[in-house]
């Protein structure tokens, strides 16, 4: 045997300084290596990799595929949701959309959330279920207490680790096997409620509500968008397709409060579609498709306390996208946090817009896509292990 | 008064420093070249480097490597931190990006070795605590095994599977998707 690869494979460190270079978005070469050998495994499945492992990509998890829910019109909206791979990783119980009942309505800090979507007039149960890829356990909770006989009723909801409420007690690196927290908020015509589920618990807490202007009166959730963390409040939209009752409703996790923002102001009367976003320094922001032409906000700190709207860039999608130059109509389908990539789609297909670099490319044909949930997650072997 | 002082600075500048490897063949190199070592730079700032620094660990085929590697790094540094206090106009960014290209292309032609010599280097990169060429070659080794099952990672690298029956299944539990 060579006397410097017997060497090299006796010294733990060195062996860790060539495991730990593999890359984050391959995670099936992390599991071959931990069928190597003994050693091997050890320093796959120990504490200290999988949290070295994490810092090294600081703190933006690699996208390891994207959930997806279609269009709720015909011919559509029959067709299945699921979980698309964009890197060597599978899930572990992704057949649990088979049946159609349940969609995947949220994902956040490696959990995924499934729910019955939420429709216009259906007051049937949410049947929420909490759901780790990595792991393929899923959690049910108990139904949320909601006021289902309150006039124009809808609801969204989101999962995001349980530290979220203090703003940087958690990097959320290797937190997806903690407790959680699942927010549900709710619109009525007068009113704004947010219930809070907490693992720890095990209980639906007591409303958080507010009541609503009369001006604000038909603001209502028309379908679940995922929502965004925008610091320690999270932010969800009322309406992907521009209108001008389109409001963002806000729930701060550490004052338990919640109530609306208005959108962006309008700069044409073509507005396609809307999506939430965070700026780069954690704050929300919101992107806007009007005609070919994708508008950045971002809320930033008025002069008197009052935050205001400001437009941070635009961005003429026909000259950015590699094949033709032809305007046409995207609709924004999903966001990636930390990464800064948007979703859009298009009559042949959907793209992923680069906010960093500002390229956009084709990343599959098809239709009829009506939101992505990225899937964010490290997976390194040994996550199901007991803990050591 | 200032004429000495830049005779002081140039005598830094050319202090040699001799390396003796364990066959005991010896190599003079300058003071920036041997300090891309972390382990030389303290025994240099301990002054325990008068008559050479004897290098047990390392034979002097991987030496005149690794001082091939840290001459052209330590050029590199010299040469950044020139740019980044003096000039800052296009021209010397293209320079500079011409320079980090011709850098990659010298990692790149270095890494052109056996699996031995490939070893022998990451050992000695981190006996002698060099971080950069530590980087390069286990990097190295870490694209070496994309796509290769456990069966191959473990003829490559000459490693005997001592996992038991449980360990494995146990593995293979969670990550069965890996594997289809």
């Amino acid at each position: 045997m060579d006397p410097a690869a017997a060497a090299f494979a006796e010294v733990d460190e060195l062996v860790e300084e060539v495991l730990i270079r593999f890359p984050p978005h391959d995670p099936a070469r992390l599991a071959c290596a931990a069928l190597v050998c003994k050693r091997w495994c050890r320093i796959l499945t120990g504490a200290g990799f999988r949290r070295r492992f994490r810092e090294r990509y600081r703190a933006v998890p690699p996208m390891l595929g994207f959930l997806h829910r279609p269009l709720p019109v015909p011919p559509y909206d029959g067709a299945q949701c699921g979980f698309t791979r964009t890197t060597s990783f599978r899930p572990r119980g992704a057949g649990l959309f088979e049946d159609g009942a349940r969609q995947p309505l949220d994902c956040r800090h490696g959990r995924v959330l499934i729910g019955r979507p939420p429709k216009v007039r259906d007051k049937s149960d949410c049947c929420l279920a909490v759901w780790d890829p990595v792991t393929g356990e899923k959690l049910e909770l108990p139904e949320p207490p909601l006021c289902r006989e309150m006039p124009m009723f809808r609801w969204n909801a989101a999962v995001l680790c349980a530290t979220s409420s203090r703003e940087g007690a958690c990097d959320h690196l290797d937190c997806h096997r903690g407790h959680f927290l699942v927010v549900v908020v709710v619109t009525t015509l007068q009113v704004l409620y947010a219930y809070v589920y907490s693992s720890e618990d095990g209980e639906w807490s007591e409303p958080t509500y507010a009541l609503k202007s009369l001006h604000d009166a038909v603001v209502c959730f028309e379908l679940s968008e995922p929502s965004v963390l925008a610091g320690n409040a999270l932010c969800f939209i009322s309406a992907n397709m521009m209108v001008s009752n389109g409001r963002i409703i806000k729930y701060d996790l550490g004052a338990s409060e919640i109530g609306l923002i208005e959108l962006p102001p309008s700069t044409s009367c073509y507005r396609d579609s809307a999506m939430l976003t965070t700026t780069e320094s954690g704050g929300l922001g919101c992107a806007i498709v009007e005609h070919s032409k994708l508008g950045l906000w971002s809320r930033v700190a008025g002069l008197n306390g009052h935050s205001a709207w400001a437009q941070s860039r635009v961005i003429e999608l026909e000259k950015i996208i590699p094949d033709d130059g032809i305007p046409m109509s995207y609709r924004l389908v999903g966001f990636a946090h930390g990464l800064d990539v948007l979703f859009a789609m298009r009559f042949d297909g959907l793209f992923i817009i680069d906010l960093k670099s500002g390229q956009m490319k084709k990343l599959c044909e098809g239709q009829g896509i009506y939101t992505i949930i990225p899937y964010m997650s490290f997976c390194t072997p040994g996550i199901s292990f007991p803990r050591t | 008064m200032a004429s000495a002082g830049s005779g002081d600075e140039k005598a830094a500048a050319a202090a040699m420093i001799t390396l003796i490897s364990s066959d005991n063949e010896k190599f003079e190199v300058t003071e920036a070249t041997a300090t891309l070592s972390q382990t030389i730079r303290h025994m240099i700032e301990d002054g325990c480097t008068d008559g050479g620094v004897p290098l047990p660990n390392v034979t002097s085929k991987i030496l005149a490597r690794v001082i091939e590697y840290c001459k052209k790094h330590a050029t590199a540094a010299a040469g950044e931190e020139g740019s980044s206090s003096s000039f800052s106009d296009a021209a010397f960014l293209e320079v500079d990006r011409a320079f980090l290209e011709e850098l990659e292309e010298f990692d790149d032609a270095f890494l052109e070795v056996d699996r031995a010599t490939l070893f022998d280097l990451i050992l000695a990169a981190n006996y002698l605590d060099i971080k950069g060429l530590l980087n390069l070659t286990c990097q190295k080794v870490a694209d070496s095994v994309k796509g290769k099952t456990p069966e191959q990672i473990r003829e490559m690298y000459n490693i005997v599977n001592d996992l038991t029956p449980e360990e494995e299944a146990e593995i293979r539990r969670e990550t069965q998707w890996a594997f289809e």
